[in-house]
Order: structure tokens, then C-alpha cells, then sequence
């Protein structure tokens, strides 16, 4: 999974479990960026009686670097707020919810939006509602206007969704666990069986979005929409973080308490970094990082255990990957400190040279009508690395990526292994998994009826 | 404010959390001590882990307040009360606890 369960700690709380982080130019509105921050991950559809709200005690945050520091410059912060209408029932509705306001529904959540920037604190929405999860015909009927409803458009001029999602995230979870398999290649794994497809292991399972909709001007050091993609302030660097307070308190009588301030224990910049690149002994320590200490890290960017496990695993298919023992400059620059002008055609993300885990993405590149899921690798710049889209398959790119296929870009006289280019784990993004609209992200499974383990993305 | 540390939660040579409850159990104990000012309740977080400013005469919380010592001889320890963290230096208060512990 991008970054689902992808620690010791967050597998133990999943509602502070950053899932994963998407950024791209709104294809509808190219004037602005949304983003879209996933957490609480593996949610059965059939979620009563409690379903997954998201978590109270936590505070959510999604952190932009525009300043070249790798600090956050701008900071949104989400606290939410579970209220009840009648504790003295166990049911979640008591009737067909048909709108955000209806006495039928028991159990709601409504956040607070607050943004940070420039040593200032704004409250820019409080009272904001989540849609309910989606639980079946005869409790959530309308279940796609109920999400809309849940909406905002703010007076500060962003627009904010907080609430449950179909995973929009897609990978052979089953398979890639299974000592490294994917399934189309398996046939040539160190144990080997038939090639099959991949199997989408996300599918037909929930998240909780927060997603993000900002003009581009709002992001920018300059205040204004950058001049071009070459722009040195055309691109930033996002993140999320979640954080809990300090000390838990539980006592018999009065329940649990939270005291003191805020400590980070989740973050998430690219995916799979947590989960593939950091051993699983500094996962936890990784996660309570902020990104511009990624120096304590570098060396598992330079050196991936991947890269040596894939000789081992798929024999005779790298031969020249087994021979690569220099450090990975092209990882480094791809996921730590962004790709410099000139060395991709139309396309930098440079953000400075203090490495930092961020989602990087240039403002200026506008989205593209026919986006190609394997981004970047695949000739289309609009895509991951550059940002990253629902659609991007980044666990494709990014196990290519180790296997070799980008390191020319650092060093022209290597030549990648034919099978670097052909890496995959067999799944695919499902259509119904997006919308074209904000949030983007598509309408959750349904409780009462729903799909699981198919092989594509609606299973 | 110094960035806290997991370690005093981790390390088996620290002492836990001591939840003392209400603020009034010792309170002539932490006024005398206390680095500055008791802070306000329910104050908004600026930023994560980053106390907002404390009023000069606030008054008694009236939250459950944590005193966590990360080493119990050094008497250093900090107040956790709503978001925010008070250092703190009083070996008269590692005393107190200490007779508290037996």
C-alpha cells in the first residue's frame, strides 16, 4: 500500500494513519491545485455501528514548502468533533439520512479548518460538516447528494471535502508481501508459479479524504501564479502529517483524557517511501520527522534494499541492476529534492538541496487531456513525480524506478535491464474510482452491497 | 519551548506519568516553582507542539493537568495541561512524589 499500515505504530492506529497524498493542477480548474489527504485506511463498507469517523484526539495537517527551505510554509489544520444527538441508543441513524441537517442521523462529525502562513493563524471554517458514511438504500439513499452537500466553498477562497471516499489506491498487496511476487512476472520469481493478473487488494474498501481544492496564487511564495514551469517558484512541496497530544490518560470513571501539545506520529510525502525504503526498526522514528530532517535518512534513498532484492528475487532478469553499486542520485533527486531543470525535457521540481520527503509539484504544467498512468516514465509530465494523480500507478513507476529504468538520468552510460521497463504488479485504476469534479475521489463502497478483491479497481 | 522527546515515554529508566488530577492537590508546590505563569484552558494550538501565549494571572485549570518527570532525580519534568507543556525544575516536587510513592 502507498503508505497503509506502513508502520509499527500507525498499523496500531489507524486513525492517525496517513494513507496516502495526491496533488495535482485541477483538470477542471487549472487556476488551482487540489489536494487530497487519505487516512484511516481498510474500511469495510459494512462499517456499523460505529463506521470510521475520523479521529477526535488527532490533529490533521497538510503542510506546503514554497519558500525552497523545506519547511512548511503554509500549514491547513483539520480538528474534528464526533456530536452525538442521543447517546442512549446504539444506532448511528434512526431513519433515512437525506440531509446533512437530518434529525435521523445520530452520530455526525463536523471539523474545523485552520490555516497558518506567514506567522498567522486563520480560522477559515468551523462547523464544517462530513458527509455519513455510506451504509445502504433505506439509511443513505441519496448518498452521492449527500456528498456534495458536504462541499465548502469558503470565503478565503478554498474549497474542502472531509469525509469517507472509495480507496482510490491500487496494488497487489497480496502478492508484492508474498517475498517480493507480482503476479505477471511470477512466473519468473525465485519460486515461481503461472503468470496470473494482479489483484487489486484495496479494492472495494473505504477511506477518509480530506481533500483540498486552493487557487495556485494562495500557494505561491509570490502571492501570483508562477510565469512558466521553469518558474524557480513554480513548484512545491507538500506533505501530511497527523499528530496526537502528548500524554493519554485513561481512567475507569471519566473515561480517557488528552493533555499536553501535539506530537507528530504520521507523515506522508511520496508514496511507498515509509513503506519500502525505511527499515521497519526507524519506520516509527521516520514517521515522527519532520521532512527536513530526511538527512538522517538518506542513505535507505541511496541505497534501496529493493534494488538488491530484486536480483535475488526474479534471477537472470538484472543482471545489470545486480552490478549497480553507486548511490542512487536519481531517487534522491526524484523523491528528496526534486528534478532540476534540464535533465527531463519541459519538466523541473526542483525545491532546494536540503533532501526532504515531499510531494513535489510544478504549478505551472497544466493538467493534460490524455494523462498516461505511468507519469513521468511514460512521457507525460503532468504526472508523478510531477505531483501525483488518482490515476498515476506509482507503484509501477516507482518499482521501475529502483530497478533502474531512471538512472540514466544521472548517468548516461548505464543501460537498464530490459525487464526494468516492464516491472508491474498487474493492477489497474477502476474508473469508478474517481470523479471529475471535486473531491475527484469516487463515491464509497456501500455497506449493504459492495465488492471486494477484484482484480481491477470496482473489483 | 523545547521540542519534547519520545524517549522519556520509551526508556524504563524514566518514571511514568503521574496523573495528579486537579491542579489544587499541590498547588502552593507548582506556583512556587513553576517556570512561568499556569496557562489558560483550551487554548488553540498555533502549531504543533508550540504553546500559545500564557496570560500573566491566569487561573487554576480546570482540566486534568499530567506531570511527567523524564528523569525523577534530575526533579526536571514537564506539565501537561490542554495542548501545551510547561517545563519544569523543582526537587521539592521529586520529594513529594517520592512520599506519594512510598
Amino acid at each position: 500500500m502507498s503508505s497503509h499500515r506502513e508502520a509499527p505504530e500507525t498499523a496500531r492506529d489507524p486513525g492517525i494513519d496517513s494513507t496516502d497524498l495526491y496533488a495535482f493542477v485541477s483538470p477542471d480548474r487549472p487556476d488551482t491545485v487540489t489536494i487530497v489527504a487519505n487516512y484511516v485506511p481498510g474500511q469495510e463498507p459494512a462499517g456499523g455501528p460505529n463506521f470510521f469517523p475520523f479521529d477526535d484526539t488527532a490533529l490533521y495537517e497538510i503542510h506546503i514548502s514554497n519558500s525552497g527551505s523545506s519547511q512548511a510554509d503554509i500549514t491547513y489544520q483539520f480538528r474534528f468533533t464526533t456530536v452525538i444527538g442521543n447517546p442512549n441508543t446504539f444506532l448511528y441513524n434512526a431513519g433515512p439520512i437525506t440531509a446533512l441537517t437530518d434529525p435521523n442521523w445520530n452520530i455526525r462529525q463536523v471539523y474545523t479548518l485552520t490555516r497558518i502562513a506567514n506567522g498567522q493563524t486563520s480560522v477559515l471554517g468551523s462547523g464544517l460538516p462530513c458527509p455519513p458514511d455510506r451504509i445502504g438504500p433505506r439509511s443513505t439513499p441519496n448518498y452521492e447528494g449527500l456528498a456534495a452537500a458536504a462541499v465548502n466553498t469558503l470565503p478565503s477562497g478554498e474549497v474542502v471535502f472531509a469525509g469517507q471516499r472509495a480507496d482510490p489506491f491500487y496494488v497487489d498487496l497480496g502478492a508484492i508481501f508474498d517475498l517480493g511476487d507480482l503476479r505477471p512476472l511470477q512466473n519468473l520469481h525465485l519460486v515461481p508459479t503461472p503468470a496470473a493478473d494482479g489483484v487489486n487488494a484495496l479494492a472495494g474498501y473505504n477511506v477518509k479524504t480530506i481533500a483540498l481544492q486552493v487557487p495556485i496564487a494562495m500557494l505561491t511564495q509570490s502571492g501570483a501564479k508562477p510565469s512558466g514551469r521553469m518558474d524557480k517558484m513554480a513548484a512545491i512541496g507538500i506533505w501530511t502529517s497527523a499528530s496526537r497530544q502528548a500524554s493519554t490518560v485513561r481512567s475507569q470513571g471519566a473515561g480517557n483524557s488528552q493533555q499536553g501539545p501535539f506530537v507528530q506520529v504520521s507523515r506522508l510525502g511520496n508514496p511507498l517511501v515509509n513503506e519500502v525504503l525505511i527499515p521497519v526498526g526507524l519506520k516509527d522514528q521516520w514517521n515522527r520527522n519532520p521532512p527536513s530532517m530526511e538527512s538522517n535518512f538518506l542513505q535507505f534513498f541511496q541505497q534501496p534494499m529493493l534494488q538488491k532484492l530484486l536480483p535475488v528475487l526474479y534471477p537472470k532478469a538484472f543482471p545489470n541492476l545486480a552490478g549497480l553499486s553507486n548511490n542512487r542520485d536519481d531517487l534522491v533527486a526524484i523523491l528528496a529534492t526534486g528534478i532540476p531543470a534540464g535533465v527531463v525535457p519541459e519538466l523541473q521540481t526542483f525545491t532546494g538541496d536540503t533532501p526532504a520527503d515531499m510531494l513535489r509539484l510544478n504549478t505551472a504544467i497544466p493538467p493534460t487531456a490524455s494523462p498516461n498512468a505511468f507519469g513521468v516514465l511514460g512521457g507525460d509530465v503532468g504526472g508523478f513525480p510531477n505531483g501525483r494523480r488518482l490515476m498515476d500507478n506509482v507503484v509501477a513507476i516507482e518499482l521501475r524506478a529502483i530497478a533502474g529504468a531512471t538512472y540514466p538520468l544521472v548517468n548516461k552510460n548505464y543501460a537498464p535491464d530490459d525487464a526494468a521497463s516492464l516491472l508491474t504488479d498487474g493492477t489497474t485504476f477502476g474508473p469508478a474510482q474517481m470523479l471529475n469534479a471535486f473531491p475527484y475521489v469516487g463515491t464509497p463502497y456501500e455497506g449493504y452491497n459492495h465488492p471486494h478483491h477484484g482484480q481491477s479497481g470496482q473489483g | 519551548m523545547s521540542e519534547l522527546s519520545r524517549r522519556g515515554f520509551l526508556r524504563g529508566a524514566s518514571i511514568g506519568a503521574a496523573a495528579i488530577g486537579a491542579l489544587s492537590a499541590f498547588p502552593n508546590v507548582v506556583r512556587a516553582q513553576a517556570v512561568g505563569p499556569l496557562p489558560l484552558p483550551i487554548i488553540p494550538a498555533v502549531k504543533p507542539g508550540q504553546a500559545a501565549p500564557l496570560g500573566a494571572n491566569a487561573p487554576l485549570s480546570p482540566m486534568p493537568v499530567v506531570v511527567y518527570f523524564d528523569e525523577l532525580s534530575s526533579g526536571k519534568g514537564r506539565v501537561f495541561v490542554g495542548e501545551q507543556a510547561i517545563e519544569f525544575d523543582n526537587p521539592m516536587l521529586v520529594h513529594s512524589v517520592q512520599a506519594v510513592m512510598g
